[in-house]
């Protein structure tokens, strides 16, 4: 199966991997309860 | 003929402006940061309350140096886009796992200790003047090999593609990071960071736009066809390559070569970069350490995955002017055709000239940013962690003296150092010296570090044979097995007369960090149970081993 005209998932799976760690930090940072500060 | 070459796309009036406006910047922001250094403290991590914005610029910046884009980006010429995986590795471990697993309770640990370096930290966890005094050393060691492998780097590029003189601008260089290394501290580091990040992400984006521009949107299913056809064979490659857009063959020399040493090699290293972890330290709270990583995430994926995939697109269209690869094309060496594509590429488009100095002013925040991060660090290293350790050992009361001085003095005489090292390394050695420094730096301190994080009593002792252990096994795997890495220091040739020991086996492409990540993890877990089980059977807590 070819995606962005390379043929090896293997390969392209590291685009799509990259794009969901930016989604992953937008949710981390924006929706993410901030913890105690430090527990102090 | 290359010079000649290289010098028609650019437009020296142009580029000189443009850097002697950045370096103006520079020295004001580094005059900033000495205005608000004022003490130790602030000198090693600012004031404490640095915002989520410049933390993640400054983390991006020093992460990713010349090497990310000229080093790697060359390699992903070479061996395509399997080097993607170390976008995704940059990401997901240098960023996500660094910043959620490591950087909240570095944050915090460090608070709560009163620890001001990556050393000092370790030690204080521990209660272990050793461990310190080994993690100083180990800074002071193997970082002037990548910090000289960064400027050599940046410096050739530019030396080259200008055509000015190679000794000059790596002293312009050096002084420039000098004086707002030390007069300015961390403050003036990680301001500059930014700023430089941000010429860095522009300049990164331009290039991709053009490079998609020139060779189309389909470039890869071209270079696939091509490949497939047979009519652009893959050079400067191990047996087991597939092309640019396909994996290796399993288990293959090239696969070991790719995965083991590029991928995970710098992928896991990235986690016990020192520099890096000073940048947790330095946070204002856990918000702000939250909010810097989407930042530091489309900062990393724009400059890595621009340089990785334009690298490996370059084949394509050196392909389509002069009908060869890369590799063939440019035989000054693989850290050469990134900038050669450049040059190339915006030849022939407008403001081309501006563009290319853009690139190269990049090269130079590229360089800079990390060398910079990396000076301070080995800097206070000697001045704060091996002076302070001295003084305490010698006078044994709490050492009262700022050793800010010292350090100050350190990073001059170290950056000295740095320059005599230039001269004395080979060339295209920018990926694997970025490799060898991070793949010793995890394999010694990764199983330590995570492990003083977290536990609740940590043991001294385990991590003691841990650090022993995982050190030990990389310089022999890097000095006597590997291939790629005994050429630093030839001891192996020098005793058995062969340049590794298991010449052409496979084993001679894995690079030591598989190896002695591994065995170091196993030996600070064999010796915590040890210690644990010997603890609960005495009588007596064992009261030496722990810390």
């Amino acid at each position: 199966m070819s995606f962005l005209g390379i043929p090896d998932p293997w390969i392209w799976m590291s685009y799509v991997g990259c794009v969901a760690c930016v989604v992953f930090c937008a949710i981390w940072s924006f929706k993410k309860k901030d913890v105690e500060e430090d527990g102090e | 003929m290359w010079k000649k070459m290289a010098n028609e796309g650019v437009d020296l009036t142009v580029f000189i402006t443009m850097a002697i406006i950045f370096i103006v910047i520079t020295l004001l922001l580094g005059w900033y940061g000495h205005k608000n250094t004022q003490d130790n403290d602030s000198y090693l991590l600012g004031r404490k309350k640095t915002n989520s914005v410049i933390i993640a610029l400054s983390y991006g910046a020093t992460f990713l140096s010349a090497s990310a884009v000229i080093g790697f980006g060359g390699q992903a010429a070479v061996h395509g886009t399997t080097l993607m995986w170390l976008c995704f590795l940059n990401m997901s471990v240098g960023l996500i796992v660094a910043f959620i697993v490591f950087g909240r309770p570095t944050r915090r640990l460090g608070k709560k200790l009163g620890a001001l370096t990556f050393a000092d930290l370790l030690g204080k966890i521990y209660k272990s003047r050793g461990i310190r005094l080994f993690t100083a050393l180990l800074i002071i060691i193997m970082m002037p090999i990548y910090c000289a492998a960064v400027l050599k780097g940046g410096v050739n590029s530019l030396a080259v593609i200008t055509g000015l003189d190679y000794n000059v601008m790596l002293l312009i260089l050096s002084v420039i990071v000098a004086v707002y290394v030390v007069y300015g501290g961390v403050i003036a580091v990680m301001y500059n960071d930014a700023f430089q990040a941000v010429i860095m992400f522009v300049g990164m984006v331009v290039i991709f736009i053009v490079t998609m521009y020139s060779v189309g949107l389909d470039g890869f299913q071209q270079l696939t066809d091509l490949k497939v056809s047979g009519a652009l064979e893959q050079t400067g490659v191990l047996p087991g390559a597939n092309g640019w857009t396909m994996f290796a063959e399993l288990g293959s020399d090239e696969w070991l070569t790719v995965v083991t040493t590029f991928l995970l090699g710098v992928g896991i290293g990235a986690l016990t970069q020192p520099q890096l972890v000073v940048r947790f330290m330095s946070a204002k709270d856990e918000k702000t350490l939250n909010r810097s990583m989407i930042i530091g995430s489309i900062f990393i994926f724009v400059i890595v995955g621009a340089a990785y995939t334009c690298g490996t697109l370059c084949n394509l269209y050196f392909y389509n002017e002069y009908g060869v690869n890369a590799v063939t094309y440019v035989t000054n060496g693989v850290d050469f055709i990134i900038p050669t594509f450049i040059v190339e590429v915006f030849r022939n488009i407008t403001f081309g000239d501006v563009f290319v100095s853009l690139f190269l002013v990049s090269l130079i925040c590229a360089s800079i940013s990390t060398i910079s991060g990396l000076m301070h660090t080995i800097g206070v290293a000697r001045g704060y962690d091996l002076y302070e350790s001295y003084k305490e050992r010698k006078h044994k009361e709490e050492l009262k003296k700022s050793s800010l001085w010292y350090s100050r003095v350190f990073t001059v005489i170290m950056m000295i150092l740095v320059v005599i090292y230039c001269y004395l390394m080979p060339s295209d050695i920018i990926a694997k010296a970025t490799s060898v420094f991070m793949g010793i730096t995890a394999a010694a301190l990764l199983p330590t570090y995570i492990y003083g994080l977290y536990a609740k009593n940590p043991i001294k002792k385990a991590a003691h044979i841990s650090i022993v252990t995982g050190t030990l096994t990389y310089l022999f795997w890097a000095l006597f097995i590997n291939a790629g890495t005994s050429i630093f220091l030839p001891i192996c040739n020098l005793i058995t007369g062969q340049k590794v020991l298991f010449i052409g086996s496979s084993v001679s492409f894995v690079d030591a960090l598989v190896v002695a990540l591994p065995v170091s993890i196993l030996a600070m877990v064999i010796s915590v149970l040890y210690y644990r089980a010997k603890s609960t059977t005495e009588t007596e807590p064992v009261a030496e081993a722990q810390a």
